[in-house]
């Protein structure tokens, strides 16, 4: 019996150290702050998780064993919580310095057309008259929009950053 | 099985070194932060396990919970300071 159980909780610390490695490859090598911290999350919680689950085995239901489930039960509460205002208060960072834009400058994030101002003309016949002035034009039509929203989206992201958590 | 968590233990560790050394290399506040949350996951778990070879898990399973709870309001807290009042944004 003390055999089973001790295999039950090498087999569970082997794979939360596997859920581990991966969350830590995860964070070497993933591009952006967004996935780094999907990659941290899941990883970490379930490694952590799985780790706890085999020193709880390893124990039993003594004082320590029910410490072990309180802390399994702490960390994965806060961690995906955590996780969340990270995440929350980087994207508005990102998106108060950068007018929106949450790529940091990467081209044609987004984009699918490859920057083709066809105006929804699929086909690639259409050919904007750039002679034309004023409303009829529609790239200054275009442009106009463009401003138009930035800047209702300026005053909502200054009214959301004024305001606490 | 003491030697299976000195063996554990040790690798744990071995796993924390690229994040230490991601803290250096990363540029941003945010990348630095999320790496130093990463790595108090792995200091529970290095409690822990001193625990267990320790043999008093009693007393180390208490600091290891004691630091899993202020990581998290810390975490809280410097994300409050970052956008709220007295912020970078204001």
């Amino acid at each position: 019996m003390i055999d089973f159980r001790n295999g039950l909780t090498v087999l569970f610390m082997a794979v939360g150290l596997v859920f581990m490695v991966i969350s830590v490859a995860g964070v070497i090598r993933f591009p952006d702050i967004y996935s780094r911290l999907h990659a941290m999350t899941l990883g970490q919680e379930l490694g952590v998780g799985f780790c706890c689950l085999g020193m709880f085995i390893y124990e039993g239901f003594t004082n320590a064993g029910v410490k072990i489930l309180i802390l399994i039960l702490v960390t994965m509460i806060a961690g995906p919580y955590r996780t969340h205002v990270i995440s929350r208060v980087a994207y508005k960072e990102s998106s108060y310095k950068n007018n929106g834009d949450i790529t940091g400058g990467r081209q044609n994030s987004g984009d699918i057309t490859g920057g083709r101002q066809n105006n929804g003309d699929i086909t690639g016949e259409f050919q904007p008259d750039e002679n034309k002035i004023g409303k009829d034009n529609p790239v200054e039509n275009e442009i106009y929009d463009d401003e138009a929203a930035r800047t209702v989206k300026n005053d909502s992201d200054k009214r959301r950053n004024d305001r606490c958590l | 099985m003491k030697l299976f968590f000195s063996v554990y233990l040790i690798l744990s560790v071995i796993i924390s070194i690229p994040l230490f050394v991601m803290i250096i290399k990363r540029s941003g506040f945010y990348n630095k932060f999320a790496i130093v949350l990463s790595i108090s996951n792995h200091v529970v778990m290095f409690f822990m396990l001193v625990g267990l070879i320790d043999g008093r898990i009693d007393m180390y399973i208490d600091v290891a919970i004691s630091f899993a709870v202020l990581s998290f309001i810390s975490a809280v807290i410097v994300a409050r300071f970052m956008t709220g009042k007295g912020g970078r944004n204001d």
